[in-house]
């Protein structure tokens, strides 16, 4: 996601790095204004999906067969992509219903719907469209993961845990569903089975950090305190950025009596706890105000501090699609991702600044700070040199 | 939600209901009030407080009504509605107290907290508000006499909880105060002013956003007097913390008085008592600060007992919707693992948001059952999206001897805004019985149907202690029966914002004997019977 970044700002893309369609900046066209859209968006938070009409079932193969037909489907799907593109999850609400309303159980746009409430936490709301995605198309079953999370989330685990197992039959290695399956087996209270699951998706995907942080807090429960603290490293090392692991080593070193490093960790769960918590009010408020740059420079500043580095990065192209072309956010981002530990993407955060801002002083005073740290001292006396000259007196 | 809710099935037909609403004869047109049913400040939606025990010694339960307020009143400078007494008709009904009963109208009143203050052998009683803490010394059951000026307990702030101990065991009861946050009408924002929103609405701001509070601890002198030893106990140690809920328990068995607080948005806090005048903070080692996956839930209520028989207390925990209510177990460690999931508590709790609670035995089958009081405390939860309602059916969660517990219907399956909730035998038929306050409305009487059978007998234990308190909170009850092991401490403190009688109820399933009964007083003398009968209300004396 840097790459979106430095294209946003600059050609200074590396070979083969590319920004997807749904993290180019997006032009702003003439249309609704800032209070129409936040009333738009409201409106569409206030809709209850359950209310969308229903296709007589008669429709339902034609249904089937224009979804095979991706060319021909119907206006306003395409403008809810771009809403989310632009990371505006309600309006895509607003696209995705009023589509639904002109042609009711479209099954592509019940399932972007479902998949859309799942992503802003209304799980209830989420599973409406996809168990009639699943009505519709119920050999499409593997598609439907979010409905077994959505059941999940809502406390429903033995309707979780047998959708799981429908989507499992469908498409046996799917590492999320399997890792859902597990969990669900776990709040129904069967450990081994749960155990089982997650030794499979680590089999899987041995670099499944939740996967271990999950086998962690299953040995930990049942006080097979140096295993679960095997785990919980491993969880650690694999998102040293969240928190979970870091609580679980707290927990578990304490208990195994080893109190500086379970200080250690507990300290260091704090801090990534309290930056999660700050992120969560951030990205809340980011759905009624998705363009707000101040919002996202300060996402950018907290999962910097947190050395959340894919979080970072995609905050960080988030703020060049806003703000293309900024001195402030590319100046931003090298210290971002310097902070942050990310040191091949500040040094292409530092080559930005270097080609497109060299004009101005600031820039190369910030480069002189970088090279220094670096230990580049050549480039450091140069950058130095072009501070001082630019920002002497004319 | 409405699919989510109808999940909760209703009691059967063929069984009944667990309780059956009484109020409308056993406390006919008592009602509270807390704020505007708008809610538009977080002020308005923690609703009231309550406190059974009898009062004037005639052997009944008796009952404490603590009323709120409105902002319209604060703003005029009109005092609060004032708390109101009850007493006890000995047969799950209640009467107006007489006049010298009555109370002047406080602030704005939330909880209550229970215990002999001036140990004249009478129960007195502290009331929080958003406001000073009141304190009414009880005169020898003759009514109140209201001695706040000189309690010592400060200007007070927002107090929700509170619970009364004897954490120096000087035989003089202290009391503990947990705090919300500091609230200002004039300065907090009104909902839908300021961009503070759940799941799409505006609704009433905070807790997040704004100062929580820390708890405090004021040592008793022992003649209704208090003094604040917060900072020298230690309780500066821990972050302020939005406090709603508190518990008194041994944590560690070491024979003094922990304490547990519940704390919305905040981790939850263990106070363990040093023994040495102070507590230390160890939520997070003892593993009831979070959730399992570490993240900080919003606590309401607390239930605590010794659910498996191991002779260490369990703690029960109230969250908001969204979050599982929390099953904190003891282990031989003496720390705690969440076992909200395997027990069956987790997963039907995640839409409700849940207050008071307890856990206790109340079908009398020998095991611990709960409680849970639900409603939510945003009215916009009935909007689209929110995965809950504002009013939510009551809860019960029936042990069903396998270590599991099965939701069904508390009571009628209605849906309500409920608040704060204590047991007692109001009826003195040997189960418990339950008060229910509303946020705002009718004050609710539940009387319990459990069966009176063969099956479902029952015992109930009134330590009273030769020396100190003679209530004897903290005392440690002891039962064997049927080779299996029950164990209660004696306390008032009723989880949240509820104060219950200092006694220890047992339910003893088809045992007509109990082989052993131990009372461990706070003094550390033991008296131990053997051979009790069941379904009576046993008064242990410890020995002078």
């Amino acid at each position: 996601m840097i790459a979106a970044l430095l294209l946003a700002l600059g050609p200074l893309a590396g070979p083969g790095v590319r920004a997807s369609s749904a993290q180019a900046p997006v032009a702003q066209a003439a249309g609704p204004t800032a209070a129409q859209l936040d009333a738009l968006r409201r409106a569409a938070l206030r809709r209850d999906p359950r209310a969308l009409p229903r296709a007589p079932r008669e429709h339902w193969p034609e249904l089937l067969r224009w979804t095979a037909e991706r060319e021909r489907w119907p206006e306003g799907f395409g403008a809810a992509a771009r809403a989310l593109a632009e990371h505006d999850p309600a309006r895509a609400v607003h696209e995705l219903c009023a589509l639904l309303e002109r042609v009711p159980d479209f099954p592509p746009a019940l399932h972007q719907l479902g998949v859309v409430y799942f992503r802003l936490q209304r799980y209830g709301d989420a599973a409406v469209p996809l168990e009639r995605f699943l009505e519709l198309a119920p050999e499409r079953v593997a598609e439907t993961r979010a409905l077994a999370h959505a059941y999940y989330t809502l406390g429903r685990y033995a309707e979780a845990r047998d959708h799981y197992q429908r989507v499992l039959a469908a498409e046996p290695r799917t590492a999320e569903a399997m890792r859902g399956l597990a969990l669900s087996h776990l709040r129904l209270g069967d450990n081994a089975r749960a155990q089982e699951l997650l030794q499979q998706l680590l089999q899987l995907e041995p670099e499944h950090a939740d996967a271990h942080a999950w086998l962690a807090q299953l040995l930990y429960d049942e006080e097979q305190l140096e295993a679960a603290l095997a785990e919980a490293l491993r969880a650690r090392d694999l998102a040293p950025a969240v928190p979970r692991a870091w609580f679980l080593l707290g927990r578990i070193q304490g208990e195994l009596g080893q109190h500086d490093a379970a200080r250690a960790a507990r300290e260091r769960y704090e801090t990534l706890a309290a930056a999660a918590q700050e992120v969560r009010g951030l990205e809340a408020r980011l759905v009624f105000e998705p363009r707000s740059a101040p919002l996202v420079r300060r996402l950018i500043e907290v999962h910097a501090a947190s050395g959340d580095i894919p979080a970072l990065r995609a905050a960080l192209a988030r703020a060049s699609a806003l703000e293309p072309g900024s001195f402030e956010l590319a100046c931003l981002a090298l210290g971002a991702l310097e902070r942050a530990g990310d040191l091949e993407g500040a040094a292409r955060a530092a080559a930005l600044l270097e080609e497109r801002f060299a004009e101005r002083a600031e820039t190369w005073r910030l480069l002189e700070g970088w090279f220094a740290r670096r230990k580049d001292l050549q480039r450091q006396l140069q950058a130095g040199e072009r501070y001082r000259r630019l920002s002497a007196p004319r | 939600m409405r699919l989510l809710l109808s999940l909760i099935p209703a009691a059967t037909a063929l069984e009944g209901p667990a309780f059956v609403e009484i109020g409308g004869r056993a406390l006919p047109g008592v009602e509270v009030t807390c704020g505007s049913p708008r809610k538009d400040y977080i002020l308005e939606v923690n609703g009231g407080g309550l406190a059974l025990a009898d009062f004037d010694g005639d052997g009944r339960c008796d009952l404490v009504v603590v009323d709120g307020s409105t902002l319209e009143r604060v703003a005029k400078g009109e005092p609060g509605f004032p708390p109101r007494t009850f007493l006890g008709n000995g047969d799950g009904t209640f009467r107006p107290a007489g006049e010298a009963w009555q109370l002047a109208g406080g602030r704005w009143g939330t909880g209550t907290a229970l215990g002999d203050f001036d140990g004249d052998g009478w129960l007195d009683l502290a009331i929080t508000q958003w406001g000073p803490t009141r304190v009414l010394l009880n005169r020898a059951g003759k009514g109140w006499r209201e001695v706040t000026a000189t309690a010592g307990l400060g200007a007070g702030s927002w107090g929700t909880s509170a619970a009364v101990l004897d954490f120096d065991r000087d035989g003089k009861l202290d009391l503990f105060v947990a705090n919300y946050l500091q609230f200002d009408p004039e300065r907090v924002a009104a909902r839908g002013s300021s961009g503070c929103r759940w799941k799409g609405h505006d609704v009433m701001c905070g807790p997040e956003g704004l100062v929580p509070l820390a708890a405090q601890l004021f040592r008793g002198a022992g003649d209704g007097s208090f003094a604040d030893v917060s900072a020298s106990a230690g309780l500066p140690a821990a972050k302020p913390a939005f406090g709603l809920g508190v518990m008194t328990l041994d944590a560690d068995l070491d024979d003094d008085t922990d304490l547990f607080v519940a704390n919305d948005s905040t981790a939850n806090h263990l106070w363990l008592n040093q023994g040495d005048g102070t507590f230390l903070e160890r939520g997070y080692d003892g593993g009831v600060s979070h959730d399992a996956n570490g993240k900080e839930q919003a606590s309401m209520g607390i239930g605590c007992a010794d659910w498996n028989g191991d002779g260490a207390e369990d703690l029960f925990v109230t969250n908001f919707s969204g979050e599982n209510n929390a099953f904190y177990v003891s282990t031989k460690k003496r720390v705690f693992r969440e076992r909200s999931a395997p027990t069956g508590l987790a997963g039907p709790s995640i839409p409700m948001l849940g207050w008071g609670t307890a856990l206790a035995d109340l079908d009398l089958d020998g095991d611990l059952d709960v409680f849970v009081l639900n409603g939510h405390v945003y009215p916009e939860a009935d909007q689209p999206g929110t995965d809950t309602s504002y009013a939510q059916p009551d809860q019960l969660y029936r042990n069903d001897g396998a270590q599991r517990f099965v939701v069904e219907a508390l009571s009628d399956g209605r849906r309500r805004v409920s608040r704060a909730g204590a047991l007692a035998d109001l009826d003195l038929d040997g189960d418990l019985d339950l008060v229910a306050l509303p946020i705002e409305g009718a004050v609710r009487v539940l009387q319990n149907q459990a069966p009176h059978d063969a099956s479902h007998h029952w015992l109930t234990v009134v330590p009273r202690a030769a020396r100190g308190d003679r209530f004897a909170l903290g005392a440690r009850v002891t039962l064997l029966s049927g080779g299996k092991q029950q164990v209660r401490t004696i306390r008032t403190a009723g989880g949240y914002q509820a104060s219950v009688p200092p006694e220890a109820h047992f339910g003893l399933g088809a045992a007509q004997e109990i082989e052993r009964l131990e009372v461990r007083f706070p003094s550390g003398a033991t008296r131990v019977i053997e051979k009790v009968r069941a379904d009576q209300r046993l008064v242990v004396q410890e020995a002078p």
